[in-house]
């Protein structure tokens, strides 16, 4: 009788590594990297936005077809963490991009007018 | 077994193994690779690019399998961290273009105000020239108005610094002409008014004995001559005229004996008014 538990334990975890759940350490990578960009600010960013949206709908296909296919979630998962570490870069750089902008008009303002401070510019 | 089952086995062994060569996706991935690799991202990001190289291996490794879902997955991985190695790199330049432009806005302050600080003691040092030379020329008037003092009556009323002189000091009775005693006191006068640098006017004061007709006409001979011999001396003419008796009353002087006999002179030097230059003297009311 206890062999027969036993052995049915067995099958039914066999049966469940079958449907893996979601990979916990690699869904809590790429939900880390979503939210990172969005706390640099990648909403702001036309472009940034655009691969935080898709990291997020690549999540939830991730979630959908996990059931189905867990390895290609699971590679889902890393497509997700690569398009919100892209959104963070884009981020980065247009914010780098417009404080060299901001340096630029002021040495502008300062060479044009020759004023003493161009705080409106700073 | 039937001749043809050998080649039937080897077909589908064959089949079994198919090995995948390339995909689009993974072409993509290698190409974008390649170019990161000449641009910023290989200076700035290494390590990201690094990673990209791992997953391009990953991707190749991928053909083995046989699934081209895996290789494309893998690759889009590589081109997304590519693209973001790529992005970064462009960071790392613009954040260098920014604080290159934030040296040359501090270099560019420091030299306007390094120019500033630089005109502004030039300034100083003129208005310390400035100061210096309208100090002696007050001190100059001053010492001319002390000596003029011992010979004349000098009085600083509202309508200016008024210079008296009695006739008699400076022509015979009845006459014009200056007497050689009268011309140094005028040379006295003429250095204050030089010093001074300010608008005067000469005022004949007629004796008040005799005709009154003939001591107005005497009295504008006087003003007259005094006045030429003040420009000889040195007064421009746009700095002194003379001004009838009778058109103007002369300011009021001591009541002395000496003038109304043969009456008196005053030199009337305007008071100085501010924005033109000159000595600073000339306080109305001072003695």
């Amino acid at each position: 009788m206890r062999r027969w538990t036993a052995g049915a334990l067995v099958a039914f975890g066999c049966a469940c590594a079958g449907a893996p759940p979601l990979p916990a350490e690699r869904l809590a990578q790429a939900e880390a990297e979503v939210r990172a960009a969005q706390e640099i600010g990648a909403e702001r960013a036309p472009q940034a936005k655009l691969h935080l949206q898709q990291a997020r709908d690549t999540i939830a296909s991730a979630k959908e077809i996990n059931k189905e296919d867990p390895e290609a979630a699971a590679r889902k998962l890393e497509i997700a963490r690569a398009q919100a570490e892209l959104a963070n870069a884009l981020t980065r750089e247009q914010l780098a991009r417009s404080e060299a902008e901001q340096a630029h008009t002021r040495l502008d303002a300062l060479h044009k007018d020759g004023v003493a401070d161009d705080g409106a510019a700073r | 077994m039937r001749p043809g089952t050998p080649l039937l086995l080897v077909a589908a062994l064959c089949g079994g193994c198919v090995h995948l060569q390339r995909t689009d996706r993974l072409d993509e991935a290698r190409a974008a690779y390649q170019k990161a690799l000449d641009g910023p991202a290989a200076e700035a990001s290494p390590a990201d690019l690094d990673t990209a190289k791992k997953w391009l291996d990953l991707a190749e490794k991928g053909l083995d399998t046989g699934d081209p879902k895996v290789v494309d997955d893998r690759a889009t991985v590589v081109i997304l961290k590519v693209q973001a190695a790529e992005a970064l790199g462009r960071t790392h330049e613009l954040a260098a273009e920014r604080d290159k432009t934030l040296q040359a806005l501090s270099a560019t302050r420091q030299q306007m105000l390094d120019e500033a600080q630089q005109k502004l003691k030039l300034t100083q040092a003129e208005l310390e020239k400035e100061k210096a030379v309208r100090d002696a020329a007050e001190a100059r008037l001053a010492q001319s108005r002390a000596v003029l003092t011992r010979e004349a009556e000098i009085r600083d009323l509202p309508q200016g610094t008024v210079i008296s002189l009695p006739g008699a000091q400076l022509f015979a009775r009845g006459g014009a002409d200056l007497l050689p005693g009268g011309r140094d006191r005028l040379s006295q006068v003429a250095d204050y008014l030089k010093s001074a640098s300010r608008p005067a006017r000469v005022q004949a004061q007629p004796p008040s004995r005799g005709s009154r007709k003939v001591a107005l006409a005497l009295s504008g001979k006087r003003a007259e001559r005094v006045r030429d011999f003040l420009v000889g001396e040195g007064v421009t003419v746009e700095q002194i005229r003379t001004e009838p008796p009778s058109r103007a009353p002369p300011p009021p002087v001591a009541d002395s004996p000496e003038f109304a006999a043969n009456g008196a002179v005053h030199i009337v030097l305007e008071p100085n008014r501010p924005g033109r230059g000159g000595g600073g003297e000339s306080t109305p009311g001072r003695p």
